[in-house]
Formats: C-alpha cells, sequence, structure tokens
C-alpha cells in the first residue's frame, strides 16, 4: 500500500509542488505545505475508492488542506502584499508566460487562486464546485469576477501573450 | 487578460515541477508520523479503558 501510494506521489508530484508554490513563495513554507498535502492524502488514501480520477482526488485533498492551512496561519504571503501598482511593474519585467501566470496567481485571493488553477488544469465550474465544496453559481461568479478584475489591471500592459 | 491562454503556461508550470526528484524517504517518513501517532493514540485508549474498568470494579471496601 505504502509503495502504491509513493508511486502515486512521485506521479502526482508536479501538480502538488505547483500548488505549494502558487499558496507559499518561500521554499521552506513550500516544504511545509507539501509535507501537510502529503499527510491528508495518506489518511484519505484509505478512503479513496477510485470514483474519480486520482488526479481530482489530489487536487482535492491538497486544495482542501491548503485552504484550510492559509486559513489558520493568516499569514498570505503574496495574495496582500503585492498591489496593482507592484503588480504592473513586475508584468512589464515578466520574461516569459510562467513568470506572468505566477504573478497573476499571486494576486488572486486564496479560494479564487483555488479556482482558477482549476480552471486553468480544465475543469467545469460544476466539476470545480464538488471539488471545492462550492455551489456552481458562486464558482462561475468568482471565475467572472477575476476575468474582469485581471482584465482591469492589465489593461494599461502591452503583454502579449505567446501563443502555443 | 483571456484566462485561457494561461492554460498552456500552467501546465509547463505544473510540468517543470515534476521534473525534481521526489525523496521517498521524506514521504516514509511523514507516512510513519501518522502511523505511529495512530498506533499512540490506540495506545492510549487501551490504558484508558483498562484504568477505568480497574477502578469501576476493584473499588473495595
Amino acid at each position: 500500500m505504502k509503495q502504491n501510494f509513493i508511486r502515486i506521489i512521485e506521479a502526482n508530484q508536479g501538480l502538488i509542488k505547483s500548488l505549494c508554490k502558487a499558496y507559499y513563495i518561500s521554499p521552506e513554507d513550500q516544504k511545509d505545505a507539501f509535507q501537510d498535502i502529503i499527510l491528508q492524502l495518506w489518511k484519505s488514501f484509505e478512503t479513496f475508492r477510485g470514483e474519480s480520477e486520482i488526479s481530482t482526488w489530489i487536487y482535492r485533498v491538497s486544495l482542501n488542506t491548503v485552504l484550510t492551512k492559509v486559513k489558520k496561519e493568516k499569514r498570505k504571503i503574496a495574495t496582500e502584499s503585492i498591489g496593482v501598482s507592484e503588480l504592473s511593474i513586475s508584468t512589464a519585467m515578466a520574461d516569459g508566460d510562467i513568470e506572468l501566470l505566477n504573478i497573476v496567481i499571486q494576486s488572486l485571493k486564496d479560494l479564487d487562486k483555488a479556482i482558477v488553477i482549476l480552471y486553468l488544469e480544465g475543469y467545469k465550474n460544476k466539476e470545480i464546485s464538488q471539488i471545492l465544496n462550492l455551489t456552481t453559481t458562486n464558482v462561475s461568479t468568482r471565475l467572472n469576477r477575476v476575468r474582469a478584475e485581471l482584465k482591469a489591471k492589465f489593461k494599461t500592459q502591452h503583454y502579449e501573450f505567446r501563443q502555443p | 487578460m483571456n484566462l485561457d491562454n494561461l492554460k498552456p503556461a500552467w501546465q509547463q508550470f505544473r510540468l517543470s515541477n515534476s521534473l525534481q526528484s521526489l525523496d521517498t524517504e521524506e514521504i516514509l517518513l511523514i507516512i510513519e508520523r501518522v502511523e505511529n501517532r495512530s498506533i499512540k493514540i490506540h495506545k492510549y485508549l487501551i490504558n484508558s479503558i483498562m484504568f477505568a474498568t480497574l477502578i469501576i470494579f476493584c473499588q473495595g471496601g
């Protein structure tokens, strides 16, 4: 069972580490969050019945763990610390799409961040609502608000996305 | 800004984070920590029940 669990973590470590980096800036905090997520995943591994995709289960447990942790700590790393003006400077300095992605993610509130990450992963609003225990309306409203906020924040920028 | 344009960047970001090697020893340590904790709780519960039983049934007079 342990070996099976480690294999799953190995296959999905990119996902977990990306979430840690999305919510925490310092490597120590990221490591701490990573350990907490592994702990929760292991605790709920026995109850995982394979009804959903393994990645969906990992997203559900990981995001809920991180959101609870961030709420408990009351020390959000980037959400409130990056203002619009700083955001503009950072965007101007952005060297690539990943840098811009980081800036966008760090500018979001905790729950909006989780919703956007799941959206970027390709989940539909209904699936996002199930993963985060929200209503579909709440997810749609928040996504629309995020879109509007980002549009307003980045409208002065001349950054062009590179096409994939 | 169109949020959909960030989708490839997220995939790239996720991929770059999956390339680092995983410390399996660290994961095993975390798992063992959980197991040790549950063993301790189990032992504590058994001891408490035994103690309570002794107190209730062994009250001599």
